[in-house]
C-alpha cells in the first residue's frame, strides 16, 4: 500500500489495479520490462502505442511489462522527502530493478519528465554512469527520430514500429542472459545486429539507423482487452487503430513523413477488435484512430458494421473520429457516428487561411470545400465547429493573416445563415519546423511576431461570438528548439531539470526563465535552433536516423512549397518517389483494394 | 425493476472519486450484461443513482446505490454477476428490490471511525450541532456519530476544522448511513438497527 496517497492531489492516478490487469507473477518473469511514460497517468494511459506494447509483451510467459508514469510534482516531492523510489504500478518494484526501462518519446517538452522517471526510479540519468546492475533504458516513438537530442540519457533507441522489433530485442536479451552474458555487453552486440537499434555509446553517430516497419497491420499484434482505469483519463475510450502512416503529405507534419507507407487494417479485423475491446472493458465509447481516419478506405463500411454489430449485441456505443476532413463525405460520417441525434462539436483543421498558403503547406482543401462543408453541416443542424490554424507558416504574409480572418468571418456568417445557434471556436498554434519534414530547413518566426499575428487575428474577430484560443508562443518556441535539436541540448535539459523544470508541456508549469537561464549557462543560443533557416547542403544532426524518406524528396517538396505547388497523395495519385517503399520493400496497403 | 444495492469501498479504492466510481460502476454493469435502463432525451443516461458520496480517501463499509433494470432479475444474481466484474474491495454485499424512498433524502445520520497516525486528543468543539456522540475506542481510534449534512466532504472538513490534516489521519472509515428517528436508526432498506451495538461494541 502506498501510504502517501492521501497527501497528494488526484491520488487515484497512483492506485493501479485497473480492471483487466493481467494475472501474472510479475517478479518471476525471466525478463522484466517497465514501460515508463514521461507524463501523467491520464495522458500516458491514453496513448495507443503504449497499450499495444503492454499487451503484446505480457502475452509471453517469460516476459512481463509493468507501467510507471511521471508522478505529479507534489508526489515527487513527497517521495523524495521520504527517500522512496518511484515504483511500477503492477508489482511496486523500484524502476532501477527492471531489466529494461522503455520510455516513449511522444513530445519534445516531456524531456524533463524523463529525467524525473530515471532519477526517482534510482537510475543514473546519464547512460555513461550506469553499470550492469541498472536497467537498459530504451527510447522509442516519434522522438526517436531526433534521438540525438536525448542520447546521453538513453542506452539505446528503437527507430520505427515498436511491436515486433522490441520483442525481438527482448528475446535476444533473454538468450544472451541465458548464455551468461552481461547486460552492458549485450547493448553493443545488439546495436551491431539490429539495424533499427541505435546505441549511442557504442556507435556515436556513425551508424545509419534504419527504421523498423511492420508491413501489414492485420498480421501484427493488436490487443483484445484494455485496462479500465479507475479515474478519468484524457482519451477515456477504447480505440482501434484503423491504419498507420499517412501519405497526404502535409509539409509541416512529421508523422506524415516518418510513418509511411499507409497500412490499413481490414474491415473484418476492425470490427472484431472493436467487439473484443468493448465487451471486455464495458467502455461506452469507441474511437477509430489513425493520423486521419476519414481517409480509411472502408470508413463508412466500418461505421455501419460497427453500428449494426453493437445493435445486435444490444449494447449502446458511441463512436468517435479524432478529426474530420473538410468535405461533405466527412459530414456524412459525422451523421453516422452521432448516435441518438446528438450533434455536438465538429473539429476541422484547415491549418492556413488562404488558398495560396494551403498549397504551400500541401493541405489539399479549397475555400470551396470549406464553405460547402460549413453550409452543409449548419443546414443539418450542427451547432458548433472548432477550427485549427497554424500561424507563422513558411512564406506567410499579412495577406494570409487577413485572409484567415476573413475566412473565419465567412464561415461564421455562413453558419449563422443556416443555423441560428451556430458557434465557432478557433484555435491558433505557432508553426514548429520539425526534423524529417520538407520544412526542416525553415525557421520559426520570432515570438513577438507570432504573438502580434495571433493578437491581430483575435482582435479582428472580437465581438463576433467566435472564441479564439492560442497555444502558448513560448512553449512553441521551446518545441522548435528541441524539434531540430542536436546533441548539445541534452545538457540544457538536464540543467533546466535540476533547476526545477517539470511538466513543461503544461502551460501553467512552464517557467521560461528557468529555460532561458539553463540555455545561457550552457552557452547555447536557443534562437539559433528555433529560428534559423538551414541550407540544403548542411549536414543535419538527424541525418543518420533514416525514416526511409529520401532527403532529395524532402528538398523537392520544400521547393514545391516555395513555389506554391501542391503535391498529390500516392494512395490515389501517382507515386512521388519519397523512397520508403523502394528502400524498405513495402507498399501502401489499402483495405478496399484487397 | 428497481433494486437497491449495498456495497463497500475499501483499501486504495477509497481514493476513487464519486464521479469516477459512477463511471467505473457503469462499465462493470455493462461487462456483467445487467440490463440497466436508460433515460430518454438527447444524451441518454444509465438509470443509476448513488447514495450520499464518500469523500475521496474515506473507506465505506456499507454504501448504497439504486439501479433501474429493464428486465426482472434475481437480486442475488445481480450481486454475483457484478462482483465478478469488480475487485473484492468494491464488492456488493446485498441487493433487494428497492424500497419506495430516495436514499439521499432518507438518511440523516452516519457513523465514522477515525484512525489517527499518532495519539492525540480529538476535540470537535466547533461542530456540536452535527455531532451526536464521540467515543474513543482505542488510544488512536475514535468513533464519530454524526448528523449528515448535505455535501460530500463533511467528515473531512469537520476533522480539518479541528486542526487535523491528512498527515495526522491514518484512515477514515464510514461504517454506514442511517435515518435517525426517535432515538432509533433505520438503514436504507428501511430496517431498524441497533444503535447501541455501535456504541458498546468495540471494533
Amino acid at each position: 500500500m502506498r501510504d502517501w496517497l492521501s497527501l497528494v492531489s488526484r491520488p487515484s492516478r497512483y492506485i493501479g489495479r485497473e480492471w483487466n490487469i493481467p494475472a501474472k507473477e510479475w517478479k518471476r518473469s525471466e525478463v522484466r520490462v517497465c514501460l515508463a511514460y514521461p507524463d501523467t497517468y491520464e495522458i500516458g494511459m491514453s496513448y495507443l502505442g503504449y497499450k499495444i506494447l503492454y499487451w503484446l509483451l505480457n502475452g509471453f510467459e517469460w516476459l512481463s511489462a509493468e507501467r510507471a508514469f511521471t508522478p505529479w510534482i507534489d508526489a515527487e516531492m513527497l517521495l523524495r522527502s521520504r527517500g522512496e523510489f518511484l515504483r511500477s504500478l503492477e508489482s511496486s518494484t523500484p524502476l532501477k530493478d527492471f531489466d529494461f526501462l522503455g520510455v516513449t518519446l511522444q513530445y519534445e517538452m516531456n524531456a524533463t519528465n524523463i529525467l524525473t522517471l530515471l532519477d526517482l526510479g534510482g537510475i543514473p540519468i546519464r547512460a555513461e554512469d550506469r553499470d550492469d546492475d541498472h536497467p537498459i533504458v530504451i527510447g522509442g516513438g516519434p522522438g526517436a527520430f531526433t534521438a540525438q537530442v536525448y542520447a546521453p540519457f538513453f542506452d539505446c533507441f528503437l527507430l520505427g514500429d515498436g511491436e515486433e522489433a522490441f520483442l525481438e530485442l527482448l528475446r535476444a536479451y533473454r538468450d544472451w542472459r541465458r548464455a551468461g552474458g552481461k547486460r552492458r555487453d549485450f547493448l553493443a552486440e545488439a546495436g551491431d545486429h539490429f539495424p533499427w537499434l541505435w546505441v549511442p555509446l557504442a556507435h556515436g553517430r556513425s551508424k545509419l539507423v534504419r527504421r523498423s516497419i511492420i508491413p501489414s497491420l492485420d498480421e501484427g499484434f493488436y490487443p483484445k482487452v484494455d485496462l479500465v482505469p479507475w479515474t478519468e483519463i484524457v482519451h477515456d475510450r477504447v480505440s482501434v487503430e484503423v491504419f498507420r502512416g499517412c501519405t497526404r503529405g502535409c509539409r509541416f507534419c512529421q508523422a506524415g513523413m516518418v510513418y509511411r507507407p499507409v497500412r490499413e487494417r481490414s474491415l473484418d479485423k476492425v470490427v472484431e477488435i472493436a467487439k473484443n475491446l468493448v465487451l471486455s472493458t464495458g467502455y461506452e465509447e469507441l474511437s477509430l484512430t489513425s493520423l486521419a481516419s476519414c481517409d480509411y478506405s472502408m470508413i463508412k463500411e466500418a461505421l455501419i458494421s460497427l453500428r449494426s454489430e453493437f445493435q445486435r449485441l444490444g449494447l449502446r456505443l458511441s463512436l468517435s473520429l479524432p478529426s474530420l476532413r473538410m468535405d461533405t463525405f466527412s459530414i456524412d460520417l459525422a451523421e453516422e457516428i452521432m448516435s441518438d441525434g446528438r450533434k455536438t462539436t465538429l473539429t476541422f483543421a484547415p491549418e492556413a487561411g488562404t488558398q495560396r498558403l494551403r498549397d504551400v503547406i500541401n493541405k489539399n482543401i479549397t475555400d470551396d470545400d470549406i464553405f460547402k462543408t460549413v453550409e452543409e453541416l449548419a443546414k443539418r443542424g450542427w451547432n458548433r465547429v472548432k477550427l485549427y490554424f497554424m500561424v507563422g507558416l513558411p512564406t506567410e504574409g499579412d495577406e494570409d493573416i487577413s485572409g484567415l480572418v476573413s475566412l473565419v468571418k465567412g464561415i461564421h456568417r455562413l453558419g449563422k445563415r443556416f443555423n441560428r445557434r451556430f458557434s465557432l471556436s478557433v484555435s491558433l498554434a505557432s508553426f514548429v519546423p520539425k526534423a524529417h519534414t520538407p520544412f526542416q530547413w525553415e525557421g520559426q518566426l520570432p515570438q513577438d511576431v507570432l504573438r502580434e499575428r495571433m493578437r491581430f487575428i483575435k482582435s479582428s474577430l472580437k465581438g463576433k461570438d467566435i472564441e479564439v484560443h492560442y497555444h502558448d508562443v513560448d512553449l512553441s518556441f521551446l518545441e522548435a528548439v528541441f524539434a531540430r535539436g542536436d546533441h548539445n541540448l541534452a545538457s540544457v535539459i538536464e540543467r533546466a531539470w535540476r533547476k526545477g523544470a517539470r511538466f513543461d508541456g503544461w502551460d501553467e508549469q512552464l517557467n521560461m526563465r528557468t529555460w532561458i537561464s539553463a540555455f545561457s549557462e550552457e552557452g547555447i543560443d536557443p534562437y539559433y535552433y528555433a529560428q534559423r533557416k538551414i541550407s540544403y547542403d548542411e549536414k543535419l544532426p538527424w541525418d543518420f536516423l533514416d525514416s526511409g524518406v529520401d532527403k532529395d524528396f524532402l528538398i523537392l517538396e520544400h521547393r514545391s512549397a516555395l513555389l506554391g505547388r501542391a503535391s498529390g497523395d500516392c494512395r490515389w495519385d501517382s507515386c512521388l518517389r519519397c523512397g520508403v517503399c523502394q528502400k524498405y520493400s513495402v507498399r501502401n496497403e489499402i483495405a478496399s483494394r484487397v | 425493476m428497481r433494486l437497491r444495492l449495498e456495497y463497500r469501498k475499501l483499501g486504495s479504492f477509497r481514493f476513487i472519486s464519486h464521479l469516477d466510481w459512477l463511471n467505473a460502476l457503469k462499465r462493470a454493469l455493462r461487462r456483467a450484461s445487467i440490463p440497466i435502463g436508460y433515460s430518454g432525451g438527447f444524451s441518454p443516461q444509465m438509470k443509476i443513482s448513488l447514495g450520499p458520496p464518500l469523500p475521496v480517501g474515506v473507506e465505506g463499509l456499507r454504501e448504497y446505490v439504486d439501479l433501474e433494470l429493464t428486465e426482472v432479475r434475481v437480486p442475488l444474481d445481480v450481486v454475483h454477476k457484478l462482483n465478478e466484474e469488480l475487485p473484492p474491495e468494491l464488492w456488493f454485499l446485498r441487493c433487494e428490490s428497492s424500497p419506495d424512498f430516495d436514499i439521499v433524502k432518507f438518511v440523516n445520520f452516519s457513523i465514522y471511525d477515525v484512525f489517527l497516525s499518532s495519539e492525540c486528543e480529538l476535540k470537535l468543539d466547533g461542530v456540536k450541532g452535527a455531532l451526536y456522540k464521540i467515543i474513543k475506542l482505542y488510544p488512536k481510534v475514535y468513533r464519530l456519530f454524526l448528523f449528515l449534512t448535505p455535501g460530500a466532504s463533511g467528515i473531512v472538513k469537520l476533522l480539518f476544522s479541528s486542526g487535523l490534516s491528512w498527515q495526522d489521519i491514518f484512515l477514515i472509515r464510514r461504517l454506514g448511513i442511517w435515518r435517525f428517528e426517535d432515538g432509533k436508526i433505520l438503514n436504507p432498506f428501511g430496517e431498524v438497527e441497533d444503535l447501541d451495538k455501535y456504541i458498546d461494541k468495540r471494533g
